[in-house]
């Protein structure tokens, strides 16, 4: 089913359209990927055009990864309101990242050998995410890393 | 130039069950699974020497043509039924990726 986006903005109030949860387990390699395809399949649905689809779905993948090889598991939070904007927040328990300056350089990577072989530690991430959102924000400690991009998919 | 055409007239051998009836019109190389997700094109055959399930799972968000694997490097069974349960091809070569591009080439990608 189709739905026009126009009709998000139907109402002048705030209405979540869409308000979903996703759980990343760590190391989880075999579903890398799945919660990406999955966000992409929904905003397919609803009408979102193809040049965001393919920055979101470059963005999700990027971020779901890193929680996966990067992180102690954590979630993903999709949501998406009438106002046409459509967020996703990653969060993980994690251990954080040393130095957010670093890690946004492209080609800078503490991808383990193990994670190296199936082709990930490019380097590569961080800056293919922060080229395709339109809003970018990255916190992180010790207890965890949140990141939280934003697209107009109106 | 069709894929089918790797496998007629150069050999290639198919490992997933999905036709090879399409026009590739551009490819990528590239084992870096970020860097293909970052600058490959929507379209693209892939030609790389990864054989981990996720190639699939770029290759869907990224919506890439096919996968060429070269080298004849070692391909995993989850990654085959993968791409069988979403309909996508895989291509397998012992040629280097700069053969293969070679070829690709010479049909006029
Ligand atoms: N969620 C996270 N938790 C902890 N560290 C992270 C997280 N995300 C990224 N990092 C750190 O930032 C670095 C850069 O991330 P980026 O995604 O750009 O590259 P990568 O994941 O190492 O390689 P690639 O994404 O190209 O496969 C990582 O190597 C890691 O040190
Ligand atoms: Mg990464």
């Amino acid at each position: 089913m189709r739905y026009p986006l126009q009709q998000w903005t139907a109402d002048g109030s705030r209405v979540v359209m869409i308000h979903q949860h996703f759980h990343v387990e760590k190391e989880d390699y075999a579903n890398a990927g799945r919660i990406s395809s999955q966000i992409k399949q929904m905003l397919k649905q609803l009408g979102v055009s193809s040049d965001v689809l393919r920055r979101i779905a470059i963005s999700c993948y990027e971020a779901e990864i890193n929680m996966i090889i990067h992180s102690y598991g954590g979630e993903v939070v999709l949501t998406l309101s009438n106002e046409g904007k459509c967020e996703l927040r990653f969060s993980d328990l994690g251990p954080g990242i040393d130095d957010i300056e670093k890690a946004m350089t492209p080609g800078w990577s503490t991808a383990k050998a193990s994670a190296r072989e199936f082709g990930f530690g490019a380097g590569m991430g961080l800056p293919n995410i922060k080229r395709n959102c339109d809003d970018f924000d990255l916190t992180t400690s010790p207890e965890g890393t949140t990141l939280v991009i934003g697209f107009k998919v109106l | 130039m069709k894929a089918s055409l790797l496998i007629e007239k150069y050999g290639f051998e198919k490992i997933s069950d999905s036709s090879a009836d399409f026009e590739i019109g551009s490819a990528f190389v590239g084992d870096l699974l970020s860097w293909v997700m970052g600058h490959a094109k929507s379209n693209d055959a892939w030609i790389t020497i990864l054989g981990h399930p996720n190639i699939i799972a770029v290759a869907l968000l990224r919506e890439l043509a096919c996968v060429i694997i070269a080298h004849d490097a070692q391909i995993q069974q989850e990654t085959i039924a993968k791409a069988n349960e979403e309909d996508f091809l895989i291509l397998k070569s012992p040629l280097s990726a700069f053969e293969i591009s070679k070829i690709l080439i010479s049909e006029g990608v």
